[in-house]
């Protein structure tokens, strides 16, 4: 056990966590060169094509330090605040932290918040000055910065590069001589954490796990403690770039096991692994669970995928354990799920790989987030659907989830993310300068006003020199009205949205704007309204189609007009009946597109 | 019975509403016709049935001179049996038509004119870029019946800058004092990046708005009809016996060989287009290359189904509930017949005798939309 050590990479995004990890398993040789590709531990396609890390990879390294064997588990982990909570449970595993900080951008939103969770597991800290082969690394104020955050020293810096492999040894060495070799008893009973799972068509559901106490054999009898539930541990490994089998795991190990599940829900993230006939005293304090902050719903394009959908979600959900489901019906969508999602990227990266993996097309309808409803008789409602709120007369109030915002920019851009800050409901709280030209600016904000577009406000108006966290604070009363959009004069349940009194006005007349660009002309005039209560707020038409022929010699070239019709067919095919009306997948989610 | 299109890629200039590809320099042109009687000679086996039409079209066969078209006709000659020939079509423009060409033209196996009067306002023609007048036309028309042309053919198009429906009616006047058999009224289509594109985006020019398009469009179809000329195909229309049996081929799946560049070709299981650059073309054929100078597609169920109802909607003959069940598998005629329940129930088809269903006149107007309902 003193040869382990289990560290995680934590950083703010892009700061090059993964890049940094390829290096770091090219220089151990656990990966040859002919497997090697940029951010190797990024498997998932979606993760390739969009340059992030999504989920947590966990990987064994072995490497030989003054003549002693080592085993190190790294963990690297996603940068992007909707995922905060994969880098919270990688931590739970660890001993340790790469604290990574590109030298061209220097502190930033998620470098505090990632930091701060790691810290609280008292993990050791070791501070990475990253991307130093760019001519505008500026290694002495960012040095600064990173001292006083954590109140390190000069010398515990180490400056590196993913792109050049500067540093990697120094990194290696600090690991072994930093970061204290996990502690446990062999010879306890077993107690391991489940820190993340994982489903495999083939093997059902992989688990994996780090051991606290105890070993773990191939074969064992175990149970998981929260559920109560027991299996056969059929087979336990360590996690190489693929997973490889062993016969034993103990105490300070990170590994696999499979057991044969298939169904996600008996896998708890958190949970803790014991031998079923010598069982530990008590569980190891889990994760609090994720909780979603966007709602949206999820509807297959064509409504006999229903079943295939659930299936799909399901497995995404071992993948996943912050995405939740329930049932839910529209009257314009039919069957479908009220999902809930970490955030906006999250929302799409789940509709893209539901798509992708499982072949399903299907709508996503406005998110939104959760509101309490007090009634007139006392009673509190949680609602997570615009059209779960009760009639206005049933209503006293309504209170909507705030948050904590926090902004770390330069200052010239202050001025204007105050703006916008205010624009979106906002009240300031602190404002304070990390050194002469940084700043941090904290608000206190209503969720539902940044899950749409603040963040690509924030984006456009800071030139990108902004960084953004924010943590959930409470709820708050609001005067909220139920913005219904209709089409032919039938509200489109899945179209309405939860605003804000003043916002309403603008955001009806914005979102008529918006779908009358997006609903294609039918063959009768489509009147598209805007309405709060019984009273039309704005209205837009879809004039009808009144000419559509070919009245042009095409001769021979039936092949080019016969291809021509079946692509506009194939779009047609992808959107949804709505009483009479054709809508485009895309228009429902036309609020997130509004300007 | 199949037919044999010829394609001629050269115009002595360019109309600003037309992109059909074609060359206004005639230097490659006789390499050109080495290639096309190249390819006849090549492609003799490519119909299994005897030809019954043939068709020039263009681009301007009109630019060919009378030793070109008895090169490509003695091609024909030698490659294919001609005793059941019934149709030979021969697109001109008027300008080229003098009575020598006309002369000529009678003594081939040449029976049937296609005219590209376009319009008998001189105004338009000019707007068009277009290189005849009215009167031209006119007397073209005159002189070749003079000869002994009897099936005639004229291209018309509505819905031009600055038309009115009095406009179009005038030109349809016209037509019928000229004891034509044949009208193409085509619609005028703004082609993306044609002259007539950009005159309309800078607002020199100005088309009539859909309101007046739709009035054309319908007046022309009544006026015709009255006038004993039968709406056979969306664009098309013939006095009693007179339907262009050539591109009728196009509608009924009958075979045809197109030679040429960019032409199209069709053997009841495959399409092939040829390539389109005129020098490829040419150069391809004309060096024994081995290299291809087509591009083809094998018609799955699917693609048949769809080309079936596209055509058949557009046309008299309409779309034949039998036809279908015969033809193509269940899931293909269960859709069609509840599609039809729905277009009968709406009043887009109407059913025009037992298991026959064609558009009716509001549907017409969106033929494009009903097919996209239909296909698969
Ligand atoms: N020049 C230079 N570029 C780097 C370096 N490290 C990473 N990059 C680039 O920075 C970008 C982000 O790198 P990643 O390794 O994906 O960053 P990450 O921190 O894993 O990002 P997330 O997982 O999405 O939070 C990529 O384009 C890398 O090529 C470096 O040391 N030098
Ligand atoms: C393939 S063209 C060749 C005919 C011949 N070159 C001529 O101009 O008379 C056949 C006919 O298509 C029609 N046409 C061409 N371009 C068109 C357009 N953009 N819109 C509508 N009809 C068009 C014209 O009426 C033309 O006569
Ligand atoms: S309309 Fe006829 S003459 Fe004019 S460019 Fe087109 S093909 Fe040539
Ligand atoms: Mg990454």
């Amino acid at each position: 056990m003193k040869n382990i050590r289990n560290f995680c990479i934590i950083a703010h995004i892009d700061h090059g966590k993964s890049t940094l990890a390829d290096r770091l398993l090219e220089f151990t040789k656990t990966i040859s060169s002919r497997d090697m590709s940029a951010q190797v531990l990024d498997d998932m396609d979606l993760e390739k094509e969009r340059g992030i890390t999504i989920k947590s990879h966990a990987i064994q390294m072995e490497y030989l330090y003054k003549g002693e064997k080592f085993i190190l588990n790294l963990i690297d982990t996603p940068g992007h605040v909707d995922f905060s909570y994969e880098v919270s449970r990688s931590i739970a595993a660890c001993e340790g932290a790469l604290l990574i900080v590109d030298a061209t951008q220097g502190i930033q939103a998620q470098t505090i918040s990632n930091l701060y969770q790691a810290l609280d597991h008292d993990l050791e800290i070791i501070p990475i000055l990253n991307k130093m082969d760019l001519q505008n690394a500026m290694p002495e104020e960012v040095s600064d910065q990173i001292i006083e955050l954590i109140g390190c020293s000069q010398e515990d810096i180490i400056p590196a590069s993913g792109k050049t492999g500067l540093g990697v040894e120094a990194i290696l060495e600090a690991i072994i001589e930093r970061i204290e070799a996990p502690k446990g008893d062999v010879n306890a009973p077993l107690q391991a954490l489940i820190f993340d799972s994982v489903f495999n068509n083939f093997r059902g559901i992989i688990s994996y796990f780090r051991i606290i106490n105890g070993t773990l054999k191939k074969g064992d009898r175990i149970k998981f403690v929260n559920t109560g539930k027991d299996y056969n541990a059929d087979e336990v490994g360590v996690l190489k770039l693929k997973p490889e089998p062993r016969p034993i795991l103990s105490a300070g190990d990170v590994g696999y096991l499979i057991t044969g599940i298939k169904t996600a829900k008996e896998v708890n993230v958190g949970d803790t692994i014991t031998l079923l006939d010598n069982p530990c005293e008590k569980a190891i304090a889990g994760f609090e669970a994720v909780k979603p902050m966007v709602f949206a719903g999820i509807y297959p394009v064509d409504a006999d995928d229903y079943e295939e959908l659930r299936f799909s979600i399901e497995k995404l959900q071992l993948n996943d354990a912050s995405l939740t489901f329930e049932p839910e019906s529209s009257l314009a969508l039919g069957f479908g799920f009220r999902c809930g999602f970490l955030g906006l990227l999250h929302m799409e990266i789940i509709q893209e790989r539901l798509t992708r993996e499982f072949n399903i097309d299907v709508i996503t309808t406005v998110p939104n987030v959760n509101y309490k409803v007090h009634t007139n008789k006392g009673e509190i409602l949680d609602v997570y659907n615009p059209s779960g709120l009760p009639e206005p007369n049933y209503i006293d109030f309504i209170e909507e989830p705030y948050i904590v915002a926090s902004i770390i920019t330069k200052a010239e851009y202050i001025g204007s993310i105050l703006t916008l800050c205010i624009e979106k409901r906002g009240i300031l709280k602190n404002q304070t300068y990390l050194t002469c030209d940084r700043a941090e600016i904290v608000f206190e904000m209503p969720l539902g006003e940044i899950v749409f577009d603040f963040y690509d406000k924030l984006k456009s108006i800071s030139k990108g020199y902004a960084s953004f966290d924010y943590h959930p604070l409470d709820f708050k009363p609001s005067k909220l009205v139920r913005l219904e959009i209709l089409l032919n004069g039938d509200p489109v349940d899945a179209l309405s949205a939860l605003t804000h009194t003043d916002n309403a006005y603008p955001l009806g007349r914005k979102m008529c704007e918006k779908l009358k660009e997006l609903i294609p002309r039918q063959q009768f005039d489509i009147a598209i309204q805007a309405a709060i209560g019984s009273k039309i707020i704005a209205r837009e038409t879809v004039k009808a189609v009144r000419k559509d022929v070919t009245a042009k010699c095409y001769g021979g070239d039936i092949s080019r007009k016969r291809k021509l019709l079946e692509k506009q067919k194939e779009g047609k095919k992808r959107m949804r009946q709505v009483g009479n009306v054709e809508v485009p997948q895309s228009a429902f989610l036309a609020v997130l597109k509004l300007d | 019975m199949s037919g044999l299109y010829i394609h001629i890629p050269y115009c002595k200039q360019k109309c600003i509403y037309c992109d059909f590809y074609s060359s206004a320099t005639r230097e490659s042109k006789e390499s050109y016709i080495k290639a096309l009687t190249k390819e006849i000679s090549l492609r003799k086996d490519y119909l299994d049935k005897p030809l019954r039409t043939i068709y020039f079209g263009g681009g301007t066969p009109s630019t060919l001179s009378k030793e070109e078209i008895s090169l490509i006709f003695n091609a024909i000659k030698d490659n294919f049996d001609l005793s059941l020939l019934e149709e030979t079509t021969f697109e001109a423009n008027p300008e080229h038509l003098n009575k020598d060409y006309l002369d000529f033209l009678i003594s081939t196996p040449i029976n049937r004119l296609s005219l590209g009067t376009q319009s008998f306002d001189d105004n338009d023609l000019k707007t068009l870029g277009r290189k005849h007048s009215s009167l031209e036309s006119i007397e073209v028309i005159r002189n070749a019946q003079k000869i002994g042309f009897y099936n005639i053919s004229i291209d018309l198009m509505f819905n031009l800058p600055s038309m009115s429906l009095e406009k179009w009616k005038a030109n349809l006047f016209k037509a019928m004092d000229l004891n034509i058999q044949h009208i193409s009224a085509y619609s005028l289509s703004v082609e993306e990046g044609t002259m007539l594109d950009k005159l309309i985006s800078k607002k020199r020019l100005n088309i009539p708005s859909e309101t007046e398009q739709l009035e054309q469009f319908n007046y022309a179809i009544d006026f015709l009809e009255s006038n004993g000329f039968e709406h056979y195909e969306t664009s098309n229309y013939a006095a009693k016996g007179f339907r262009s049996l050539h591109n009728s081929n196009y509608w009924n799946n009958t075979p045809y060989l197109g030679v040429g560049a960019s032409a199209h070709s069709f053997n009841g299981k495959e399409r092939r287009w040829n390539i389109s650059s005129i020098d490829n073309y040419s150069s391809i054929l004309n060096s024994n290359s081995k290299e291809d100078y087509f591009e083809k597609e094998i018609l799955s169920e699917k693609d048949f189904y769809n080309e079936y109802i596209m055509v058949g909607i557009r046309t008299k003959e309409g779309l034949d509930k039998n036809f279908v069940e015969r033809n193509f598998s269940e899931t293909f005629s269960k859709e069609f017949n509840k599609t039809i329940e729905s277009l009968l129930n709406r009043n887009l088809v109407e059913k025009s005798s037992q298991n026959i269903f064609t558009l009716t006149r509001k549907a017409i107007e969106i033929s494009n939309q009903i097919a996209l309902e239909l296909i698969a």
